[in-house]
């Protein structure tokens, strides 16, 4: 127990322990003609982020650098840095474990600058978007005032389960080479979840998804290099995601994907030794 | 012709390449097909037919990575899929 309360301590004291140089890309459109890098010498402690670093140089340092975070704990996806040379998380990348005195920050690759170390990320989401991201029902109606919950086994949950972790934090874009020569790529992210909603059994616009994702610019141009897959801070391994998608569109193509009705809904009085479900949580008004 | 099927003629085409090749070069040094010539000259015909597909696929592809535009890519599409022809016809069936 003692020996536990001393590493905890370890981890956690705020003794400095060495001293960094952050190198931090800066530009501004309405004053500068290009990107310039700036030096800010960082004391580093145990445990300290890149992002802890960032925001003491803005709070120490230099009140200009410009940075997008929120959450501070790898949930919210928009602290996405291209830092020392790969897209990583900036609330997410320990200081001393990238074992350099000397850290270079810039923003993503692969995506427009709008200012400092923030990417204009508007073609990866209006990308996302244009998957279809969502359950797609027939029955629009039904979907609008839903009367329960769709069924879905924990084992057809596995089907997508390690897909729907994406935070939407770009890293996989900014990382993919594909999308750095073809902006109209749809990229790593998107095309995960196009499959991620297209394998979820309560879902039935897959027809709609192949539309969009078997085009000159969809999921054939991936090379299955996996660069995405390695960047990505959640593991959601989008790169495998697209390989699976493109065999579901071959099958679909040849005519040997089965036609499915999206999952039916659990009814109030359910099968003997089957839970009831829950009540619904958000009233409709009328 | 949608994408996939595309795409699905060149992993197909990649496969066939490595049989082909086989074929062809047993033919031509080790006359598997002494007495069947017309199964070396239609192994020969093949081969071309499909390596020439697996090529010009592979050029399209990275010409459309580098991003042209819809118009320039269907012009390439068509020019390439003319002088794949073009080229089968003259190598393939009147040499
Ligand atoms: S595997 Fe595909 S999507 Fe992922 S980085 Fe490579 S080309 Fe891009
Ligand atoms: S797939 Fe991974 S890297 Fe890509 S946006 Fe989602 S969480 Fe980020
Ligand atoms: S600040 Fe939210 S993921 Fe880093």
């Amino acid at each position: 127990m003692a020996q536990k309360e001393i590493q905890i301590k370890e981890v956690l004291s705020d003794e400095i322990v060495k001293k960094v140089k952050f190198k931090v890309k800066k530009f501004d459109p309405e004053k500068d003609d290009k990107p310039y890098y700036a030096e800010y010498d960082v004391p580093v402690w145990r445990g300290m982020t890149v992002l802890d670093g960032l925001l003491y140089v803005k709070e120490d340092l230099d009140g200009t650098v410009n940075f997008r975070y929120s959450c501070r704990m790898g949930i919210c996806g928009s602290c996405g840095m291209f830092i020392n040379g790969k897209p990583r998380m900036a609330c997410m990348t320990q200081i001393l474990e990238l074992g350099t005195d000397v850290i270079e920050i810039a923003p993503l690759p692969n995506l427009d600058n709008i200012r400092d170390l923030v990417p204009d990320s508007t073609p990866f989401f209006e990308k996302h978007r244009k998957v279809k991201p969502y359950l797609i029902r027939q029955d629009v109606k039904e979907q609008e005032n839903p009367i329960g919950e769709y069924y879905q086994t924990p084992e057809e949950h596995e089907y997508y389960s390690q897909f729907s972790f994406c935070i939407k934090c770009s890293l996989c874009y900014a990382a993919c080479p594909t999308a750095a020569s073809d902006p109209e790529y749809l990229g790593p992210q998107a095309l995960a979840q196009a499959y991620r909603y297209s394998v979820d059994t309560r879902d039935e616009g897959f027809e709609e998804r192949v539309m969009v994702v078997d085009d000159p610019h969809g999921c054939w141009r991936c090379h299955y290099a996996g660069a995405c897959s390695e960047v990505c801070p959640k593991g959601v391994d989008p790169a495998k995601a697209i390989q699976l998608l493109k065999g579901l569109i071959l099958k679909y193509r040849l005519g040997l994907k089965k036609k499915r009705k999206g999952a039916g809904v659990i009814p109030a009085h359910p099968r003997p030794g089957v839970k009831k479900a829950p009540k619904r949580t958000v009233v409709q008004e009328d | 012709m949608k994408e996939s099927i595309l795409w699905l003629f060149q992993i197909v085409t990649g496969i066939l390449i490595f049989v082909l090749l086989g074929l062809h070069i047993s033919a031509q040094h080790l006359g598997t097909f002494g007495s069947f010539p017309d199964l070396s000259s239609f192994a020969y015909k093949t081969l071309l037919f499909v390596a020439l597909y697996h090529g010009l696929f592979g050029l399209r592809s990275v010409l459309l990575e580098i991003n042209l535009g819809r118009g320039a890519e269907k012009a390439i599409s068509w020019l390439l899929f003319l002088g794949g022809l073009v080229f089968f016809i003259y190598y393939g069936i009147m040499a």
